[in-house]
């Protein structure tokens, strides 16, 4: 018997990146989002970020690179004056966005250019496939994405998408890849719709649909590989390596926390969908901290040295994943919150999300390469 | 077992050695074993893209990573490169 994986085993001493959520409104309320609260506008304190920025300066000090991801909400819907207010006390770090782009326009695109800030904005394709993308209303967004989309390219502002997936299948990639390519993101990254927060959508699919759908996005990018597409290329590497024999190389050794600072302060680690639940049966808010009154640094150290409650139960699973599962060394193990919102626990193992956007995905890659 | 299900993911299994490690009925590492050759000429062309790609970005000056893939695969996982 092989040994097991050994890759992702405890929790890095310094994270490559934080979420921060400098509002929870959206003006948008999309049929698959997760998010709760988001129509209520509850807006992060400088005093919050301030806090943040007290742990993560020093942390940027340590590694090549550190990004803080303003997300949401719409972080946008916070507004220029405040979202420059929290950005403020942040010293040597990338700033990132994740917007709907509905709000941009040329002042904001002034604002990306004079902070520095990377683009991603989520948008599902053309119009009939970006339409659970509307607004209270329920009026369809497409066209307000569009408008977004057109003032980047005024201003010359490179920008990412990630785009979400509801009905995987194989006829539905190539017109999904063409769209991207034409509408002049550098970076696509694709996700099969999850199960999740306050989002009770079915997501489960036949599995021949899901690996048909990755095998034909496999195609077209190899075809026409002009934007960076994390799914695909993320499953080549760990392809490389396996065929080296070196699989078990590619996992980074400890997990990132991936910090989440809620509005409020609130820090949630590993799944940055746990933030902002106030009362999950058996587990409350999930918070593990507030920045308030615990440094950041702290609530990471003392999670990474003790894990207790919810993180003790997730990372039983992850060993349970590692000891079962022949994909761990490409996943590093179920996420947290799909093993929550799909099955109600943290140390259960095999989710939808692992079969769609993992297992299904190296399969469908692997389709490619042996023609089917 | 679902109709659909994959083969390789129901059920209990053996502790996987995974692709590239040896181990008993390890479906993936047979599954790239399967596919070894048309999977070779797949990642010489990532490989070059991304080779092109970083090369590319080195000569508009902008921040050449080296660290392509160290960060984890999620679905938060947006940072450009």
């Amino acid at each position: 018997m092989a040994a097991p994986w050994t890759g992702m085993r405890g929790v890095v001493d310094v994270p490559s990146y934080v979420l921060m959520q400098p509002t929870t409104l959206c003006n948008l309320d999309c049929a698959y989002c997760y998010l709760p609260h988001r129509a209520s506008d509850r807006r992060m304190p400088v005093a919050v970020a301030e806090a943040v920025a007290d742990t993560v300066n020093r942390w940027a000090e340590q590694v090549e690179r550190f990004s803080v991801v303003w997300h949401g909400g719409e972080p946008l819907a916070a507004g220029p004056e405040h979202l420059a207010a929290l950005m403020a006390p942040f010293r040597g770090v990338e700033h990132h966005v994740q917007t709907n782009a509905t709000l941009v326009d040329d002042a904001w695109c002034e604002f990306f250019a004079q902070h520095k800030i990377e683009v991603g904005l989520s948008l599902d394709g053309p119009p009939d496939r970006t339409a659970l993308r509307v607004d209270r209303a329920g009026r369809p967004a497409y066209h307000r994405i569009l408008r977004g989309v057109q003032a980047l390219r005024r201003h010359g502002i490179r920008f990412a998408v990630i785009c979400v997936v509801s009905d995987p299948r194989p006829d539905l990639a190539t017109e999904l890849y063409q769209y991207f390519t034409e509408l002049g993101c550098y970076w696509l990254g694709v996700n099969i719709e999850e199960r999740e927060g306050v989002n009770i959508r079915d997501n489960t699919h036949a599995a021949e649909a899901v690996r048909g759908f990755w095998a034909e996005l496999t195609g077209a990018w190899l075809a026409d590989p002009r934007i960076e597409l994390r799914e695909v290329e993320w499953s080549l590497h760990y392809l490389a390596a396996a065929l080296r024999g070196e699989a078990d190389t590619v996992l980074p050794r400890r997990r990132d926390p991936v910090p989440t600072i809620a509005h409020d302060g609130r820090v949630v680690l590993f799944s940055p969908e746990l933030a902002g639940f106030a009362d999950a049966p058996g587990y409350g808010d999930f918070a593990l901290g507030n920045v308030l009154t615990t440094g950041l640094a702290g609530i990471v150290a003392a999670v990474a040295r003790q894990p207790a409650g919810w993180v003790a139960e997730y990372f039983d699973g992850v060993e349970r994943c590692r000891a079962s599962c022949p994909y761990f060394g490409f996943c590093g193990g179920a996420h947290a919150s799909n093993r929550y919102f799909e099955l109600g626990r943290f140390d259960a193992t095999e989710t939808e999300h692992c079969r769609n956007t993992k297992i299904r995905l190296l399969e469908g890659v692997l389709d490619h390469a042996q023609g089917r | 077992m679902r109709k659909d299900a994959e083969p390789s993911v129901t059920g209990p299994r053996p502790a996987s050695a995974g692709a590239g490690r040896e181990g008993p009925a390890d479906p993936l590492a047979e599954r790239v074993r399967a596919a070894a050759g048309g999977l070779g000429r797949m990642v010489s062309r990532a490989e070059a893209v991304q080779r092109e790609r970083a090369d590319a970005a080195g000569r508009r000056g902008a921040p050449r990573w080296t660290d392509v893939f160290t960060t984890q695969f999620t679905e938060f996982s947006n940072r450009p490169r």
